[in-house]
């Protein structure tokens, strides 16, 4: 390659303003197309897309959104009054804090007693709506001339002891009992099973006072979720402070959200200071110069530049998470700068250099570029991006790295004398392919990882992935002891642009429950839906049903036997005067959803309709944690139907990924043999290139099995970099024996195992500072990358030269070797 | 004609008269029309003429039934409750009515509970009875007669019945 590069480094000698001025008008249009790019952090779009129900799962459904509030006593436990006060307070409060900002939608803290009025005016002026038509055999019994006799004498008693006149009324509507064929316990559903005091909703014990906070702001706005955070944090202190006698927690989806947020971000703060106070150190005490650190950044910089402007001028945005992951796979662009410029500090000839680095500088880039690209042919936008910022990235620095960094390393006296050097050399030149016991170690390391590699398991459970502050967990523990008895709730959605379809999916959706329940899998369900919500066919269907039971024969029947026992018993058969206009009136159908006689904020638990027109109803199920997938399983082959789970079906997606994942890793293994094969012309050599490469992923998996470590998500993306960071070794350690072969030269390997010393350092150093991280996530990545470098060094330090050796014994092979042209 | 002036100049007085806002002491009596059974109760009411009521009992002690504006405050036989009128038909119309016949607009107050008007005037009291049994229609939360007794005099509200449609008679003497 050095015959491309040579050329163009003597033009730019010559040209030297011309080249600065390249520099500096390519990375201002780089940063400033870069600085445009917008991007993505809505996780749905890590993922690939498997269904419509998925989708919906990751999309802003307030229910699911929704922030619980709880509040309890801290110390002496507080009246149930004392507690909704407190309540109150912090509800007024928090819209106080929130008039400018206007993050909160709405809070349900309290039933307004107005609704239960308006429910049961609209019950009944609508009542044949509400009668299921399974509840007239009830009613045929109610109106038999004995059950009214029963029933009237009841009415007398309760009557005659009402001091208010709220039973009277009740009678006076309703003499035959019939309510309880029609309602059952609808209204203790209606509440969620949360006890109602004074308006507010207790827990069954009545000693946590529960409040819904539904925010203004999409989940995915981490932005105003961050703020909106801030602002819950803040008043949640100054509420404990002022009230010491009440504390307040707070948990839901996007708490959640914020809280991984923010330990990522100080997460990445703290490994990244550490790694870069420990590589400071570090070159500071090898090099003794800055002006080296400034020198290994320039073409990083430039390369994530152009990246970042190339992705703009492509798609014009990019997941967060992608540039992330991205920004740690640079580290492996840092090991080719690393490699010019010790290069460059034992030869001092910039010509020099680019004869011995280009080659294999190039063609690491070129493979790792290639295991890049293959990324680019999955389904999953995480991976694509990942695959599209790394690549490019690579591409730049590698291009600055051998255009433009040498005329920054001017000619200048070689350092071999350099006593930091001198003892890496000798560690280096330790023989280890020449020890027996040694090799015979790396070779049962090897097996050993080599056997153990299918038991690795890759846990597509994004769960384990997430952190949760420890206010945030005893929030949930609280809520969880307080009102789910040990199950799992989980609630399901059944979705149309139509209502009436959607309510005859959740219909489908209970025949499914009502059968796991018969079967023991579902401990209980929320009914509540279809009780109260009709579609516009059934209620049609019912008024018909209720005119064809009612009767003028059966009407006037019913109100003599009525008229007769309250005479009998000494009351006025005019009481019942509502009742009879009750059977009298002729119904129509209506609908609950439109009337507003439910409060937006509680209309919510039940039904939501999103933005794009489309209808959710909401139905709760309660079961064993254990089960809760397998109801999932089944509950979701109803039509129409998704659980409000995100996490349910990233399970499938990260498999998707997982899945997508191995064929990358096959498709780009293939390419980089590949360009071995091209470049290198010989099947061995390519094969001595190649194969630490696969041996080492073997060694990751063998390894992280053995130690109970599992794949997730994330360090499975970011052992690709162990890949390129393992073929690039193997190319230089080949390019190194083979010119030792060709001329004899021993000092060109040395010099690359400098190099790969001071890479594997690097990154080592930048891997093991993410096992201080506190999040799952990124310190799951420090062990499986760690073990993956460890075995790429140990593999190329003994292996490929033990092997090398071997095949040069293979007179054919040192033909084709020395056959080469020398440099 | 004669009888039209009359009725103008009564509005015109007992308007005049509400609109002045009253304090005074108040016994109340509920009826179950069904049982016959019988409450006693007493307290303070305190009426601006147009939209506060307050009626503190001190028998029993702790109740009140208050109107501020739209909002209806209830403390009355072991229920605390409070309603927003403005989102309730029932209690919008109990409050209105309530109101209306406090200050003396007992047309509105008839109009509202589809009820008829007769008015009769004997011995120094004139009788306002607002009766909607034969309509048949009375609105939710509507009364099915109310009976206003005022002072021929100086148009002041003596005692107010209100029959609520489930037989509940309460009675009100104004002191």
């Amino acid at each position: 390659m050095h015959r491309v590069f040579l050329p163009i480094y003597r033009f730019f000698s010559g040209h030297k303003v011309l080249m600065y001025l390249i520099i500096a008008v390519t990375t201002v249009i780089f940063a400033v197309f870069g600085m445009r790019l917008h991007y993505e952090e809505d996780i749905s779009k890590l993922l690939p897309t498997s269904s419509v129900e998925s989708q919906m799962a990751f999309s802003s459904i307030a229910l699911k959104d929704k922030i619980y509030l709880q509040f309890i006593s801290s110390g002496e436990p507080l009246s149930t009054d004392e507690l909704s006060e407190r309540a109150d307070e912090f509800v007024e409060t928090l819209f106080e804090k929130d008039k400018d900002s206007r993050f909160i939608s709405n809070i349900l803290y309290k039933m307004e007693p107005e609704m239960a009025l308006n429910a049961l005016d609209f019950v009944l002026e609508h009542v044949p709506s509400f009668v299921d038509t399974s509840a007239y055999w009830q009613f045929e019994q109610a109106v038999e001339p004995d059950a009214v006799a029963v029933q009237m004498s009841a009415n007398y008693y309760l009557l005659m002891d009402d001091e208010t006149g709220s039973v009277t009324q009740m009678v006076a509507y309703d003499p035959l009992k019939l309510k309880e064929a029609v309602l059952g316990d609808m209204l203790g559903e209606a509440t969620g099973g949360f006890n109602i005091i004074g308006g507010h909703f207790f827990c069954s014990d009545s000693t946590v006072v529960i409040a819904y906070l539904a925010p203004a702001f999409k989940s995915l706005d981490s932005k105003s979720a961050r703020a909106f955070y801030a602002m819950l944090t803040e008043a949640q202190d100054e509420f404990e402070t002022e009230y010491p006698d009440v504390r307040v927690h707070v948990h839901g989806i996007p708490i959640g959200s914020v809280c991984n947020a923010s330990r990522i971000r100080s997460d990445l703060v703290v490994t990244v200071g550490i790694s870069l106070v420990m590589i400071l150190i570090l070159i500071g005490f090898c090099f003794r110069s800055m002006q080296f650190l400034v020198k290994l950044l320039l073409p990083i910089v430039y390369g994530a530049l152009f990246s970042l402007a190339c992705i703009y001028w492509i798609k014009g945005g990019m997941s967060l998470m992608a540039l992330g992951l991205g920004a740690i796979v640079l580290g492996v662009a840092i090991s080719y700068c690393l490699h010019v410029l010790i290069h460059h500090f034992f030869v001092g000839d910039p010509e020099r250099l680019l004869r011995d680095e280009s080659t294999p500088v190039f063609l690491g880039c070129i493979t790792t570029v290639g295991a890049f690209c293959s990324l680019l042919f999955t389904e999953s936008d995480l991976l694509r991006d990942f695959g599209l910022f790394a690549s490019l990235a690579l591409l730049g620095s590698t291009f600055f790295t051998l255009v433009f960094l040498p005329h920054f390393l001017p000619p200048r006296k070689a350092h071999s004398d350099n006593n930091t050097f001198r003892f890496i050399m000798r560690i280096n030149d330790l023989p280890f392919d020449r020890k027996k016991w040694f090799l015979l170690t790396i070779v049962a390391v090897l097996t050993i990882g080599v056997v153990f590699s299918p038991k690795v398991e890759f846990d597509s459970d994004l769960r384990n992935l997430n952190y949760g502050t420890a206010k945030k967990i005893e929030a949930e523990r609280l809520f969880d002891e307080k009102n789910n008895d040990g199950f799992a709730h989980v609630y399901y959605a059944t979705v149309s642009t139509d209502l009436d379809e959607a309510l005859d999916a959740d219909k489908g959706l209970m025949r499914i429950l009502d059968s796991l329940k018969g079967i023991g899998m579902v401990h209980s369900y929320s009914d509540i839906i279809p009780k109260l919500f009709v579609t516009k066919n059934d209620q049609q269907l019912r008024i018909e049903v209720w005119n064809k039971f009612w009767t003028q024969e059966r009407k006037d029947n019913t109100m003599s036997l009525i008229d007769e026992n309250a005479v009998q018993l000494g009351l006025d058969p005019d009481l019942f005067i509502d009742f009879q206009d009750l059977i009298n009136t002729d119904y129509k159908v209506a609908s609950l959803m439109e009337s507003g006689v439910v409060p937006e904020n509680l209309l919510g638990n039940f039904i939501e309709c999103n933005s794009d027109g489309q209808y959710m109803v909401f139905t709760n199920v309660a079961t064993e944690p254990a089960k809760k997938d397998l109801v999932t399983d089944v509950a979701v082959t109803n039509p129409k139907t998704f659980v409000l789970e995100p996490f349910y079906y990233c399970k499938d997606m990260v498999q998707l990924v997982h899945d997508d994942f191995n064929i990358a890793v096959w498709v780009s293994s293939l390419f980089v043999l590949l360009i071995l094969l091209v470049s290198f012309r010989n099947i061995f050599t390519a094969l001595l290139s190649f194969i630490p490469m696969v041996i080492s992923w073997f060694m990751v998996q063998g390894y992280m099995a053995l130690i109970g470590l599992e794949f997730n998500l994330i360090n499975i993306v970011i052992s690709t970099f162990i890949f390129g960071v393992g073929v690039d070794y193997s190319i230089f350690i080949t390019e190194g024996l083979l010119t030792q072969a060709r001329t004899g030269r021993h000092d060109v390997l040395s010099w690359h195992k400098v190099a790969i010393f001071f890479s594997a350092l690097i990154l080592v150093i930048v891997v093991s500072s993410l096992l201080f991280a506190v999040h799952p996530a990124i310190r799951s990545i420090g062990l499986s990358t760690l073990i993956g470098m460890a075995s790429t060094i140990m593999i190329s330090y003994s292996l490929q030269p033990f092997v090398f050796r071997q095949l040069m014994k293979m007179p054919a092979y040192k033909r084709s070797v020395m056959s080469k042209k020398t440099k | 004609m004669r009888r039209i002036f009359l009725v103008f100049c009564l509005i015109l007085n007992i308007t005049a008269f509400a609109q002045k806002g009253y304090e005074m002491d108040f016994t109340q009596t509920r009826v179950m029309k069904v049982s016959g059974k019988t409450v006693e109760k007493a307290g303070h009411l305190v009426f601006d003429g147009v939209d506060h009521l307050s009626m503190i009992y001190s028998e029993p002690e702790g109740d009140f039934f208050i109107i501020e504006g739209n909002i209806v405050k209830i403390n009355m036989d072991g229920k605390n409750v409070e309603y927003d009128a403005e989102k309730a038909k029932a209690i919008a119309l109990q409050r209105a009515t309530l109101l209306n016949c406090l200050s003396g607009n007992w047309q509105q107050a008839a109009a509202d509970n589809n009820a008829e008007i007769t008015i009769t005037e004997e011995d120094g009291l004139r009788m306002v009875f607002i009766d909607a049994k034969r309509q048949q229609k009375t609105p939710k939360g509507g009364y099915v007669a109310v009976t206003l007794t005022y002072n021929a005099d100086d148009d002041s509200l003596l005692e107010m019945i209100l029959e609520q449609k489930n037989g509940v008679i309460n009675t009100y003497e104004l002191k």
